[in-house]
């Protein structure tokens, strides 16, 4: 390692060139060529499979999965935020040790996690079992392989995500603000809305891209609690790769993807622009 | 107001941890499939001593989260040193490829990786596995090595080099100490990620090398045994001593 | 020996449109302590990052030592700064700290512990040798950061301000320890500031900087009473600037008409009728007296006071003449006027000294 600088510089390049702007191109690639009989892929050039991404059911699929999406982030949202808010207002010490009880099912496996959900949730489960025998409900409710189950597990997963960078806004909330609010006659709903609120912005919206991408990609929570009518984005990429050995129409859908992600990233970059962009990742 | 807010956070934790608590209990459980309490026993852990498939793929998942960790920090403290303290060409680009790789979906860059593995037919297995979780995690560890490394005095690697330091000397005798947390963190957040991930790994696993949570998954398909509850509550007791134990490091300080 | 141990020719920086340095020759003398002053943003660090190699110039040549250097990295350079915050290495001790120059010159460990003695035994640190930077004081950190530099026995030290962190008192027992340490060397100090009292106080030498040009260069005095020009007038102390009109000139002598009076000044630098000029008078210059005390009101200037300050050692006064120009005066007490006694709105006289004042060009400043 005579010269370090060089030595870095080509780390950087070989790495990064070649397990992500590389394949990244042949992703692109793979997307305008056509499916093989025998092959993975025929070379011929087509943009069919865009066409395709438009087929009405795809798009029905792509709709479900906004829709869904979109119900996980704001309802996980609504969770959070007050959630993160009380912990980052706590005394510093019990302040360390709540977060770091937010961090144990952060970093616990999600198939871990969705499994546990399914044996709560079964028919003969834990949930029922508890409703029935105290006399809530007579008949079981049939969550497991419901469009709620799939809601409880995404929101279950992804809550972490929402809180954490959340919290790591409304930490940042200095005390003399709110302090110099209360002073001129702010009233809480007042100092709610006009300055914690605004204030952690970045965070709010940090938290929801966070869980408003995977929430459409994250294709094993339907595929172990959802039935058919919970069949998402994630899942019809996923079948593309595995299951119908379409490669260039997954392809062009990964493609589609990743350019919706951009497109709602660049917007919240663009919404954002007065603010420090390195803070915001 | 303060009980309000009390119950409030219990009943968020009570949602987090539920999942986790039935588990830990119902490995215990005298029981196949019945979900009410039969009695205390560790049958269960018996079982998945002897069931070696599941074990192994626990042990797989393991040794890759720590290689992957390992290597993921090693790489990503020579990235954060390029970028921070040289000027070449293409640095944007280097940047721009790191927020690529945060922003992209799981899901794409598994397929991604699978489509670069497929054309350069290398078989799927550790090495796949292995070369896919350090790239999901360089990103987050080159973070958190560079934004701590900003934080550090631009002043002290000028004067380095005023001294007389050569590159590697700055490399090796002022920043790896200096960011030695930073280190840590970052080996632990791609530990974390490692031991996380299904969605790359689902698509750069094969047969020949089985990770706890694809193994698990396929279980889920064809019926689910006590023993899964007896191994996800081991992994989350050795969940709960590391971060234990980084919570301790921290307050060492 | 050479004469000049660090020569800039026709240096010139540039920051992307930003031009920092324009065509800056100059020379700083060997041995001496020389001081770079200007505020913030006129190059002043810039010109020591040149000089340390930390930067390269777009354009021009730097020769340290007779040595043309400008295309060398700093380690070959035989310089060695001082950084403003330090830049201590936080995770090593005094010594080691001392000591990390010399190992990466790979010198025998002879040598190097010895020469950790010599630097610590410069900068009175011998008993805080183990000591990690945190666990010293501000001072006490200056000096390792200077015995760090030190020890790599540069032909030129550069400080970058390095007393602004300080507080007052300490700032000024450094200069002292500075000035004497650089005696007791005999290598070349150049420090830069934006503090002009401290400039005034350590140097030999005074490099007035500004618009990334050097406006003057001698020692404190010439700077302080013969300012070459308005920006260095302005820069040094406190100045009162007179807008003044030429009614005659020759050879000797020019007449002038300020605030609505006539004086015959000396024309120490060849105005003629046609140039634009300001009168430029030190507040410690000028005299203000109430009627009582002087016989004739002859050549002065009236007008009430505005503003006392009490300093201690000294009275400050604003003055607001009758022509409406404002001025500032500095007041000793001394033997004559033991009780200076001025009250707002007093009617007062002002003079100075005829010959203390300077004539310079009126420029846009």
């Amino acid at each position: 390692m005579k010269n370090f600088r060089t030595f870095s510089i080509s780390l950087s390049w070989l790495w990064l060139g070649f397990f992500v702007l590389a394949p990244t191109l042949l992703l692109i690639l793979t997307s305008v060529l056509s499916k093989g009989d025998t092959s993975l892929v025929r070379v011929d050039f087509t943009f069919h499979n865009y066409i395709e991404n438009f087929n009405w059911v795809y798009v029905h699929v792509f709709l479900r999965s906004l829709k869904m999406a979109f119900i996980v982030t704001v309802v996980s949202l609504f969770i959070a935020f007050p959630f993160a808010l009380i912990i980052a207002r706590t005394p510093p010490r019990l302040r360390n040790f709540l977060l770091m009880l937010n961090v144990i099912p952060f970093w616990t496996n999600s198939i871990i996690t969705t499994y546990a959900i399914m044996i709560i949730v079964k028919t003969k489960g834990l949930l029922n079992s508890a409703l029935l025998g105290l006399g809530i409900i007579h008949q079981p409710l049939h969550i497991l392989y419901s469009p709620l189950a799939v809601y409880i597990g995404l929101i279950y997963n992804l809550l972490p995500f929402m809180i954490l960078p959340l919290y790591a806004r409304l930490e940042k909330l200095d005390d003399r603000v709110l302090e110099a609010a209360q002073d001129l006659g702010a009233n809480r709903w007042q100092i709610l809305y006009r300055i914690v609120i605004p204030m952690s912005m970045p965070g709010i919206v940090a938290g929801c891209l966070f869980v408003f991408l995977p929430a459409m990609t994250l294709f094993y929570v339907p595929n172990i609690l959802g039935g058919a009518k919970s069949y998402l984005l994630g899942n019809l990429i996923q079948d593309q790769f595995l299951t119908n050995q379409n490669w260039p129409f997954g392809a062009s859908l990964s493609v589609a993807l990743t350019i919706f992600a951009a497109a709602l990233i660049w917007l919240y970059w663009y919404s954002a622009k007065n603010t420090n962009k390195d803070e915001l990742l | 107001m303060k009980a309000i807010k009390a119950t409030y956070v219990s009943l968020v934790f009570a949602f987090l941890y539920l999942p986790l608590l039935v588990l830990a209990i119902f490995s215990f459980n005298n029981a196949r499939y019945a979900m009410t309490w039969h009695g205390f026993t560790t049958h269960w852990y018996h079982v998945l001593f002897n069931d070696s498939l599941l074990l192994r793929s626990a042990g797989h998942s393991l040794l890759l989260a720590f290689l992957a960790a390992c290597i993921a920090t090693a790489i990503a403290s020579v990235v954060a040193t390029a970028l921070l303290q040289y000027r070449f060409k293409g640095k944007r680009i280097i940047h721009n490829l790191i927020i690529v790789l945060i922003v992209m979906p799981d899901l794409v860059i598994g397929i991604v990786l699978l489509i670069l593995f497929s054309s350069l037919h290398l078989p799927l297995g550790f090495t796949s596995l292995l070369l896919a979780h350090i790239t999901i995690c360089l990103p987050f560890a080159v973070l958190t090595i560079y934004s701590r490394a900003t934080d550090l005095d631009s002043n002290l690697f000028e004067s380095a080099r005023d001294l007389g330091a050569s590159d590697t000397t700055i490399y090796l005798k002022i920043l790896l100490p200096l960011l030695k947390p930073a280190l840590l963190s970052a080996w632990l957040l791609a530990f974390a990620i490692s031991l996380d991930d299904i969605i790359v790994s689902f698509f750069v696993s094969g047969p020949s090398f089985s990770i706890m949570p694809l193994q698990i998954y396929s279980m889920t398909k064809v019926g689910i045994t006590p023993e899964i509850n007896a191994l996800c509550t081991l992994m989350l007791g050795l969940i709960f001593m590391i971060v234990g134990a980084s919570q301790l490091v921290r307050k060492a300080k | 020996m050479l004469n000049n141990i660090v020569e800039l020719k026709h240096i010139s920086k540039v920051y992307g449109d930003e031009s920092i340095l324009h065509h800056l020759d100059l020379s700083i003398p060997n041995g001496t302590f020389t001081t770079i002053l200007g505020a913030s943003g006129c190059g002043k660090t810039t010109l020591l990052r040149l000089i340390s190699g930390l930067e390269m110039p777009n354009h021009g040549q730097i020769i340290i030592n007779g040595k043309d250097v400008t295309d060398l990295p700093p380690q070959q350079r035989q310089v060695n700064t001082v950084f403003q915050s330090y830049a201590l290495f936080p995770h090593m001790t005094v010594a080691q700290n001392i000591a990390f120059g010399l190992q990466c010159e790979h010198l025998p460990k002879d040598e190097i512990s010895k020469r950790v003695e010599e630097a610590l035994k410069v900068v009175h640190l011998e008993k805080f040798r183990d000591r990690l930077p945190k666990q010293l004081s501000g001072g006490q950190q200056q000096r390792v950061a200077i015995a760090r530099a030190l020890a790599k026995k540069p032909l030129v030290l550069l400080l970058d301000e390095p007393l602004s962190a300080l507080d007052y008192r300490l700032r000024k027992t450094m200069q002292m320890q500075l000035k004497s340490m650089q005696r007791e060397l005999g290598i070349t100090f150049i420090l830069v500031t934006h503090d002009q009292e401290e400039a005034l106080a350590m140097s030999d030498n005074i490099v007035v900087l500004d618009h990334g040009e050097v406006q003057q260069m001698g020692p404190p005095r010439e700077i302080y009473e013969e300012p070459a020009n308005m920006h260095v007038a302005k820069f040094i102390g406190e100045t009162n600037v007179l807008k003044t009109r030429i009614t005659d000139a020759n050879l000797e002598t020019v007449t002038v008409e300020i605030e609505g009076l006539s004086f015959e000044l000396k024309n120490k630098k060849g105005f003629t009728k046609a140039d634009s000029i300001n009168t430029v008078v030190r507040p410690e210059d000028l005299r203000v007296w109430d009627r009582s005390e002087i016989e004739s009101t002859e050549g002065m200037m009236t007008g009430k006071v505005t503003e006392v300050i009490y300093k201690g050692t000294t009275v400050d006064l604003q003055v607001e003449l009758d022509t409406g120009t404002t001025l500032f005066a500095t007041e000793f007490f001394d033997e004559d006027d033991a009780d200076l006694d001025y009250h707002l709105n007093e009617r007062v006289w002002v003079q100075w000294h005829p010959g203390w004042e300077v004539l310079l060009h009126n420029e846009e400043l």
